[in-house]
This record gives C-alpha cells, structure tokens and sequence, in this order.
C-alpha cells in the first residue's frame, strides 16, 4: 500500500471521503442485518414466514393471499402459492395456475385429474400421484379448462379443444364442437372459510423465513451471483477505508 | 468528482443485469434430440412397484413422488439407451435434470430448470462431465466413482447424485426388462 502513502495528502483525503460515501449505505445495511442475524431465534425471525409478494417475488414465489378452490366429490382442491391441497392436506405442487379438477375413468379403474395450466397430475382415487404430465409428454398449452363428456376427458386449451388419453398419451382435437353441449366443466368455487383459513395457516408455515432473507441479503445472494460479488467488491472498499484512514492519520500528525 | 460519479452510476447499473441462478438452461425436446438424435426415441412407462419404491426410497432419501415415472428409448445395434427427466429437491424448490444411459453407464447429465437462489453452478460442463461414463456399484447402488462437489452448492450436488443413482437404478430394471 506504498501507493497510498505516496498519494498527496488533499487527494487521499478527497478520496477517503468518497469511498466512505459509497461505502455508508452498504455499512449500514450490512450492520443492520449482521445485528438481526445475531438474534433470529430470540426475536423469531427463524420461524416467522415472508409475506410480503415483492419479496417472495425474488425467490419465484407469488403472493400467498389467494385461494383457489375447485369441488372434488364432497372436497375441495385448492390451490395457494403453486401449492396444492385435498381438503387442507397438502397434497403437490403444480405448474401454473389451478383450472380444474375431475374424477373419470371406469369403475374398476378410476383416477382423478387435478388439471394445471402447464401440466396435469394424475391421481389415484386414495389420492396418490400417479404422474405428472407436462408438454413433454404432448400436453397441448396452455390448459384453461377441464371437463367430462361421456366419461371422457375433455381439456380447453389455448390450442383448441381435445380429448385426453392420460395413459397412452393421446390428445385427439375435437373436430365436432357439438360435443360442448353434453360437456361437464369443473367450476370454480368459494370454499368454505374454515378451510381458507386452514390453508392460509398451513401456507405460512411452509415459507421462506426472514431469517433466510436476511442471510441472502448479508451475503449479497438475494441478487444472485452478480450480488456476491457486489458485496466482495464492498468488503474491499471497507478495507481500503480502513487502510487509507490509517494513513491520513499518520499523516495529519506529521503536519 | 465527475469520475466518481461515474464509477457510481456504472456499479448500480450492473445490478439489474445480475446473472441469478435461476432459470430454464435447456427445454426437454433439446435434451431428448440431443440424446437420441438421428434415431427417434420411444416413451414408455415404468410402474413402480413396491419393491420399486422401497429402493427409490433409500437411494433418494424420500419417497418417490408418483407411481408411474415415463422414460423415452432407443435401441441401436442391440445397445440400450433411455433418458429420464426427473425432479430432485436441492434445498427447497425442484432442480429438473435430464439423464441419458446407454448399456449401464452415464452418457450425459444435463440441468434442464433451476429454480433456487443458489447452487446453480451443479449446471456448468465441469460439474456434469464428471458423471460420464459412471454407472450403479452394487449392492450399495453408489455411483462407481467420486463426484467433486462444489463448495456452496452442496445440496444441489446431492441432489444430481441422487437422480443420477436413481436413473441408473430404473434404466437397469428396464434393461432387465427387455432381455
């Protein structure tokens, strides 16, 4: 740090006091979640879940506030956050938004489909995945209804009508609309509010922490790889704070 | 003055450009031509039996979450190749990576989605190579030789050895299946 040294009293000063600019909000902000860090068990910041949809927004997850909720028989599918529920069992998770939920098949063999608007899960009658089935598998996209027609499935997408074969796979498009007037659509509904309070409840305890915000935003990992290297290129400026304020001292005396 | 402030504009700039980890790397129509291209790959189904799910369990360390997984297959000069898509949990969200194996041993591993904040450097070359070639020890169904892991990146590197192992498991019941 010869540099330093030799650098003009006025000019390293100047400089000492830009980079203590620079340097203040991320001291602050970096003191402010070390202190919080220090004490999530205490204050419970270790169990207390995100609510805030901006900030589940930067981990990929949307609001928690909304319940969607579709029959099944005498129970309700719902679904919160891309999470899906029987009742208030969680039960899997879906890609993209709940649109429908149906039972069919034969007697001997029935299944129920919880229908996504990218992908469909197949279930058995005791409510056991079977599959997931996405546009991988030919799944025409995106899927906006679900619905029976003689016991066939039927799925509304923003490809047209088709009837699903989830077993072999086959979607064959539905050439005669006339099959709509004996179709079943699955509806969306209200469920009742001691389920919608349940779910919520449940919701929360499967959230992201504050405590893993804080640690993401301490670390710089809240902005991704770009965000640790932000926060290295701080941990160097604070050194060269410390460096530089050393050598203005020294030289004050000298004067 | 006029330089510092510059300095300052340029540094926040960078920051809605940051690479977060997460993200789509490779659609699955990508990674099954790369797999099995010139030759056209076949789906099929494996129901997982019991005994099935026992195994998936202790390689995996969790249930299997299904009954039924799909696999796509090609057979060339009496060589079987399959290909699995499969979803593995690193830390909280899903990480799907898709997995070809001719004849017993890993041809490629590829992270197809990343969802997490971190650990995403399991989808760089140097981290998937390593898996070429590997196939199942038994009876312990480990890989038959070390993977390097990535410091930070733990529980997604666990995460790739367990569908890894798991792949190799299936694609030995389907070869199993086929003699």
């Amino acid at each position: 740090m010869a540099w330093l040294q030799q650098m003009p009293f006025n000019l390293l000063k100047r400089w000492h006091g830009r980079m203590g600019i620079l340097a203040a909000a991320f001291v602050l902000l970096l003191a402010f979640t070390g202190l919080c860090l220090n004490h999530v068990s205490g204050w419970g910041l270790d169990t207390k879940a995100l609510r805030s949809s901006a900030l589940l927004g930067l981990y990929g997850m949307a609001e928690t506030a909304t319940v969607v909720s579709y029959p099944l028989a005498d129970a309700y599918i719902s679904q919160s956050n891309g999470q899906l529920f029987y009742q208030d069992k969680a039960i899997e998770r879906c890609d993209g938004s709940l649109v429908g939920a149906v039972g069919f098949g034969s007697k001997t063999t029935p299944q129920i489909v919880v229908a996504c608007e990218q992908e469909l899960l197949l279930f058995s009658p005791t409510l056991q995945l079977i599959e997931k089935i996405g546009p991988i598998f030919g799944l025409p996209v995106t899927v906006q209804r679900v619905g029976l027609v003689d016991s066939e499935l039927l799925i509304d997408t923003s490809r047209g009508l088709f009837f699903a074969d989830l077993n072999a796979l086959r979607w064959a498009a539905v050439e005669d609309e006339g099959v709509l007037s004996s179709s079943q659509w699955s509806k969306t509904t209200q469920a009742p509010e001691s389920l919608s309070l349940a779910l919520v409840a449940s919701i929360d305890s499967e959230n992201i922490t504050y405590e893993r915000l804080l640690l993401d935003i301490h670390s710089g990992r809240i902005l991704g790889e770009w965000g640790v290297y932000l926060v290295d290129a701080m941990a160097i400026l604070f050194m060269l704070l410390a460096i530089s304020g050393l050598v203005i001292w020294r030289k004050g005396r000298k004067f | 003055m006029k330089r510092f402030q510059l300095a300052c504009v340029l540094m926040f700039c960078l920051l809605p450009y940051s690479a977060m980890g997460k993200g789509v790397y490779m659609t699955p129509e990508t990674f099954l031509a790369e797999s099995f291209s010139p030759t056209q790959a076949l789906v099929e189904s494996l129901w997982l039996t019991d005994d099935i799910r026992d195994n998936a369990k202790q390689i995996l360390n969790h249930a299997y979450p299904g009954l039924r997984i799909r696999y796509w297959h090609a057979s060339e000069a009496g060589r079987l190749r399959t290909a699995w898509i499969m979803n593995e949990i690193g830390k909280t969200r899903p990480i799907t990576i898709g997995i070809s194996i001719v004849d017993g041993h890993i041809e490629r591993v590829r992270i197809l989605e990343f969802r997490e904040s971190r650990g995403s450097e399991v989808r760089m070359d140097f981290f998937t190579r390593q898996f070429v070639g590997l196939s199942m020890q038994l009876p312990e169904r480990q890989l038959s030789d070390n993977i390097d892991g990535i410091t930070g990146a733990t529980l997604s590197v666990k995460a790739v050895k367990k569908a890894a192992r798991f792949a190799l498991y299936l694609h030995g019941l389907v070869a199993t299946d086929a003699l």
